[in-house]
């Protein structure tokens, strides 16, 4: 790793989501947990602590040294002790037993049909937010995608990835690769989800977002929203992908607001909201404040995780494939 | 119209890029990671030789009103600082040093440092006390954060509203947006606020946050978080680069180049053995016995290829270029200088 490279600068720290929060502080920080604790391992294992991170990126984003930070606090945490594991990463890892996903299904419309794509909703749009699969789905159907969702299809396991799960997640994935082997196409509509199947399962899955910036989808969506630019959509998969979420949304006749933080982390990303929830939603709650303050009637985003924990505050929020869905 | 790649997201990429848009000019800025303009104090501490009117007026802004001219302030340990142009709440007018100073500081945070500012202080004839505010903050914590509350805000001007002395000298901690506040606590307290000048914190990021926006406003379009990692040369021509972000790479097609990557401190500039070194691997770069001053050389204003011959299309500014005359904190007002340079002589190509 390239920790060594660290001049101490503290960009890293100044950029994270979790240190600028009143309920972060306990927190070590970018600089503590993915220079200082792997540089002295004599230390011990810093503990549950390490899981306090949202793994949004903005440290590796702002380092001028090229430190790969995620993936050192990534490190750190595959070599946890069980015990150290908090309650709420134990509940996803129970419900991997007995599901295969980090939350228990609630998705009823499976499409097994032989189509050669796949739509791969994860977790959270087959739990708890089965709304949204549902537009995305009828969105492929509009955009003329015909596509599977398939009950077979698990958990990708990014999120036992962040929880320090690795063993589970090799497990996930082996069990994935075997259904993916029947298609040509993946779509997903987490960026989390994205990710792993492109840089862990080396296939070329392709986000919504991806999908729709090569399409012309219209929108009946009236008043004023602004965006929540996702953390792995823009400092993991592509910061392009993520300048055309808004060029996708306006040429599709939203009426979008850009407002400075949309590019900032929600709260919601590496295992905090299982893990240390009140932390999580008094970002998120404090991120909700900013945009109420600037007068939209919502806000559009393109991950699960943000749906479901900006939501959560009570803030109307979409995913772009709602946002674009055709009338029901 | 033609179609200019800018590389390098600090002081000296983004005024090349606003002065480029300016002119009509269709500009993309490239950039990764913090530049240094963002570990800077934020202040331009020498006179800027030949821009002076054009930085005025890229550096306007409604949040936060510069000073100009002959000012003094105060570092965090409290040694003097001089300076020609910073935001107004950092310096004095030269020769019009407060004669009294109340320095604040935060429990726990190494924001300021009270006991060596107040004998530095003393030290250069100024009565010192300190106050330090009944505020726990841990230290990797930005007091930015901390002070996101009305609250805090509340709480700190009726404490400086108990000292005596005509000035406070406060942690630098007011983002860009919220620089107004000074103004109202200096009200509140009836003392004048001073911001301790420091590097690695909020001023240098309000001064980034500022010159980007304004290139933003005059239509550059900034791809931030990417980074160009090779050019393609046709040659004594750039005729495009890769840029990669994130998990994508993307070729991109430019009429003209200005590289404006930076000192080896932001790995604009590669260090090999005790050399200097060019990263593209394609130009000149001139030593110095001065590791401060080495960087790209160049013939004319244009880049030279490493084979000698004269680039048509492509120029550098700021810290990656050869400069003998750049000293400790010369680098913005020499940043600014050379972008303008950098721009004039693409402008003669
Ligand atoms: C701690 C500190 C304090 C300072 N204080 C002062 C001060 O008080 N006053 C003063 O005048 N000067 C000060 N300086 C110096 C001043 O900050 C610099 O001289 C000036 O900011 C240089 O500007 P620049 O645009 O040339 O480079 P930078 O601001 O460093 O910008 C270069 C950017 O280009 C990026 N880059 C490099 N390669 C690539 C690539 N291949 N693709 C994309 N992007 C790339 C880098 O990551 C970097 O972000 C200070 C410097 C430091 C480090
Ligand atoms: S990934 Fe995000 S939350 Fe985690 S340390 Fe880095 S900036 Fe903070
Ligand atoms: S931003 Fe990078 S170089 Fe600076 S303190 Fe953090 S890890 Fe170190």
């Amino acid at each position: 790793m390239n920790e060594d490279r660290c001049i101490k600068c503290g960009s890293c720290t100044r950029a994270c989501p979790v240190l600028n929060d009143p309920l972060g502080p306990g927190f070590p920080g970018p600089r503590g947990a993915g220079v200082d604790a792997p540089r002295f391992p004599e230390r011990d294992s810093i503990g549950q602590i390490a899981l306090m991170c949202t793994m949004c990126h903005a440290c590796e984003w702002a380092c001028p040294s090229g430190i790969s930070l995620t993936l050192s606090m990534l490190r750190l945490r595959s070599g946890l002790n069980e015990a150290d594991r908090l309650p709420g990463h134990r509940r996803m890892m129970d419900n991997i037993a007995s599901c295969g996903r980090t939350v228990s299904t609630e998705f009823k419309g499976w499409r097994e049909e032989g189509n050669r794509t796949l739509y791969f909703p994860g977790c959270i749009g087959l739990g708890r937010l089965t709304h949204l699969t549902e537009a995305a789905s009828s969105l492929l159907t509009a955009l003329g995608v015909s596509h599977d969702i398939s009950s077979a299809a698990v958990c990708c396991g990014s999120p036992l990835l962040k929880i320090g799960a690795t063993g589970v997640a090799e497990d996930l994935r082996r069990r994935n690769m075997e259904v993916f082997s029947r298609y040509d196409r993946v779509i997903t509509s987490c960026p989390g989800c994205t990710n792993q199947l492109r840089e862990v399962y080396g296939i070329r899955a392709e986000h919504m977002v991806e999908v729709l910036k090569g399409s012309d989808p219209r929108s009946k969506l009236d008043g004023r929203w602004a965006l929540q630019v996702p953390c792995h959509l823009k400092r993991g998969l592509s910061p392009w992908a993520a300048d055309d979420m808004a060029s996708v949304l306006v040429a599709a006749g939203v009426d979008v607001v850009r407002v400075p933080g949309e590019d900032c982390c929600c709260g919601g990303g590496g295992g905090m909201l299982a893990g240390f929830p009140e932390t999580s939603s008094s970002i998120a709650r404090n991120k909700v404040q900013m945009y109420r303050s600037t007068g939209v009637d919502g806000i559009i985003t393109a991950c699960p995780f943000c749906s479901l924990n900006l939501g959560r505050q009570g803030i109307r929020v979409l995913d772009i494939g709602e946002a674009l869905a055709p009338k029901r | 119209m033609s179609r200019v790649l800018v590389i390098g997201n600090g002081a000296a990429g983004l005024f090349s890029s606003w002065l480029l848009a300016r002119k009509g000019q269709e500009v993309v800025l490239v950039g990764r990671g913090t530049p240094s303009t963002s570990m800077s104090t934020g202040c331009i501490r020498t006179r800027p030789e030949g821009c002076e009117r054009e930085m005025a007026e890229f550096l306007v802004n409604e949040h936060m009103p510069w000073a100009v001219g002959a000012r003094a302030g105060l570092s965090k340990i409290g040694t003097p600082f001089r300076c020609w142009m910073a935001p107004s709440h950092s310096t004095w007018k030269y020769g019009e040093a407060p004669g009294s100073v109340t320095v604040v500081s935060i429990e726990g945070h190494p924001a300021i440092h009270v006991r060596i500012a107040s004998s530095l202080l003393i030290a250069q004839g100024i009565r010192a006390e300190h106050l330090s505010l009944p505020i726990a903050v841990p230290p990797e914590v930005p007091l930015t954060a901390a002070f996101r509350s009305e609250g805090s805000w509340e709480l700190l001007a009726k404490a400086l509203r108990t000292t005596s002395s005509d000035a406070v000298l406060l942690p630098a901690m007011v983002p860009l947006r919220e620089y107004g506040r000074l103004d109202a606590l200096e009200r509140q307290c009836g003392r004048k606020v001073l911001e301790a000048v420091t590097p690695l914190g909020p001023p240098g990021l309000r001064l980034t946050e500022l010159m980007h926006a304004r290139a933003a406003g005059a239509g550059v379009t900034i791809w931030d978080g990417r980074r160009v990692t090779a050019l393609d040369i046709k040659g004594d021509t750039v005729r495009g680069a890769t840029v990669s972000g994130g998990s994508e790479v993307k070729e991109v097609a430019t009429d003209a180049a200005v590289i404006a990557t930076g000192g080896p401190l932001v790995d604009g500039l590669n260090i090999k053995g005790r050399e200097l070194d060019d990263p593209f691997g394609v130009f000149q770069v001139a030593r110095s016995t001065d590791a401060l001053r080495g960087g790209y050389a160049s013939r004319e204003g244009m880049m030279v290829r490493v084979d000698g011959r004269r680039m048509a299309n492509a120029v550098a500014a700021g810290d990656c270029v050869y400069s003998e005359r750049r000293d400790h904190g010369s680098g913005l007002a020499g940043a600014l200088d050379s972008a303008r340079m950098a721009v004039m002589a693409l402008e003669g190509a």
